[in-house]
């Protein structure tokens, strides 16, 4: 069985408008030309889960109406949800896609406050959880008023149940994860290319990061990059080089929600490693060619898998 | 139909050592009836329900008058409210509660929920909770079914 969690989940509103422009109302014509769904890395990654037939339950605080609405359609999808619900209202994000334009505008709320006794009641439903798991992934959005010292003590819960860890951390919350071992690690550098500090601007930066923390780190057995429209999977001793070809579109979907997806999918099926980084670099191919939020064609994503070539660099 | 086609795979549960007034809060926002019990191992160990709650509350000699409609006000049962909001779960844990597993078929389901006079059934897995099942549910799908 497989956890996420999202702490800071999002109802996300996307208008698709093909000229949007400054100062002036747009009516749209017809209901298709708006989506609403929910949204969060690990929500995100328990939808594309269950596009693969593959189970998961969702834990996260999630408050009011728009958190009820997150949860209705989770359920309605056939995903578990073992959720805290809190008094504060869950976040709504709003997105405009123009097409024309070729541009994505979006509006994120901040999200509602998590008390101390909602906080505890999450660690305690975290931790009865990770008794009947395999695998949890975590990521996205912190809520305040929990810092990154969170992150760190739900992978530190999980790995004393046995319980691999796959993280998605925002910016600024890597230090802790990294000292907490995750079992795989995917920091987010797009914008400012730095982890802890370290400017990570090329491949080889990038390789030099992964000597440098598998030395000090016992528990971690990957670490993902997604730097100059490569995807990049370093194993203990390889690392695997995937190009890809990203648009504005895609990054609004976020190509790394399939990445995590696909390797929680590939290690549930006990794949070997080149089997596993091909499955996910087939999965990250097949997602952005489908230029939708998930991927849902696995026949597609297994005949890829199987001629897909990865640069390989021993390290 | 069966279980499996109809129940909420929501595992909202509580702890023994969980007390009242914040069962009762979750009452309110999930707006579910009854509320699985499970262990720190995440294993299902029972069921409270509102009407247990409220039961706990209503003095002994109302539940004998055939009705309770000519007293004044509820101050008896406010009183009685006050103490119970501090009491744990594992007070009022109903352990014998009736429970339904996937395969079970839906009219087994309604049944049950009819028997025992319950508004809510925790879906098991062996010890494992699943989910829960709501006569609404049972309703809504019936009434989808219908309209397709």
């Amino acid at each position: 069985m497989i956890a996420t969690v999202t702490l800071n989940p999002a109802l996300d509103r996307i208008y698709f408008i093909d000229d949007f422009q400054d100062n002036k109302t747009c009516h749209l014509i017809n209901n298709n030309l708006v989506s609403l769904s929910s949204g969060g890395k690990g929500i995100n990654v328990s939808v594309q889960l269950s596009k693969l037939d593959t189970t998961s339950v969702a834990l996260g605080f999630i408050g009011q109406e728009t958190g009820r609405l997150i949860e209705k359609e989770l359920l309605l999808q056939g995903i578990t949800t073992n959720f805290v619900r809190i008094d504060g209202r869950t976040r709504t994000s709003i997105f405009v896609v123009d097409s024309n334009n070729q541009t994505v505008k979006g509006i994120c709320e901040h999200g509602p406050e998590i008390s101390k006794e909602d906080r505890s009641m999450f660690l305690e439903l975290f931790e009865k959880n990770m008794k009947s798991v395999d695998m949890v992934f975590i990521g996205g959005k912190l809520i305040d008023p929990l810092d990154s010292k969170f992150y760190a003590k739900l992978i530190r819960i999980a790995n004393n149940n046995n319980v691999k860890t796959l993280v998605l951390p925002n910016e600024g919350c890597c230090a802790q994860v990294i000292k907490a071992e995750p079992f795989m690690l995917f920091p987010d550098i797009r914008e400012n290319k730095t982890v802890n500090g370290v400017l990570l601007n090329s491949i080889p930066e990038c390789i030099d990061f992964v000597k440098e923390t598998y030395s000090n780190n016992t528990k971690t057995q990957y670490i993902v990059f997604d730097i100059n429209k490569k995807v990049v999977i370093c194993s203990r001793t390889t690392a695997y080089v995937f190009d890809i070809e990203q648009s504005n579109f895609a990054n609004l979907i976020g190509l790394e929600d399939a990445i995590m997806s696909g390797f929680i999918y590939a290690i549930d099926k006990s794949y070997s490693e080149k089997e596993l980084v091909n499955f996910v670099g087939a999965l990250a191919l097949e997602y952005l060619k489908t230029n939708k939020k998930y991927c849902s064609n696995l026949e597609d994503i297994m005949q890829r898998k199987n001629i897909i070539q990865p640069e390989v660099i021993a390290l | 139909m069966i279980v499996k086609d109809v129940y909420l795979r929501d595992v909202t549960s509580v702890s023994l050592n969980s007390n009242i007034k914040s069962v009762i809060k979750l009452f309110n926002l999930t707006r579910y009836y009854a509320l699985p019990i499970t262990n720190v191992d995440n294993e299902y160990i029972g069921c409270i329900d509102i009407s247990d709650i409220i039961d706990s509350c209503v003095p002994k000699y109302m539940k004998d008058l055939s009705s309770s409609a000519f007293l004044p006000d509820v101050d008896m049962f406010y009183n009685r409210l006050n103490n119970v909001k501090d009491m744990l779960v594992k007070d009022l844990i109903k352990d014998d509660y009736p429970t339904l597993r996937e395969e079970d078929s839906v009219s087994y389901a309604a049944d049950l929920l009819e028997k025992f006079n319950r508004r809510t059934l925790p879906v098991l897995d062996g010890k494992k909770l699943l989910g829960i099942l709501t006569r609404l549910e049972i309703i809504s799908v019936l009434i989808k079914k219908e309209s397709i």
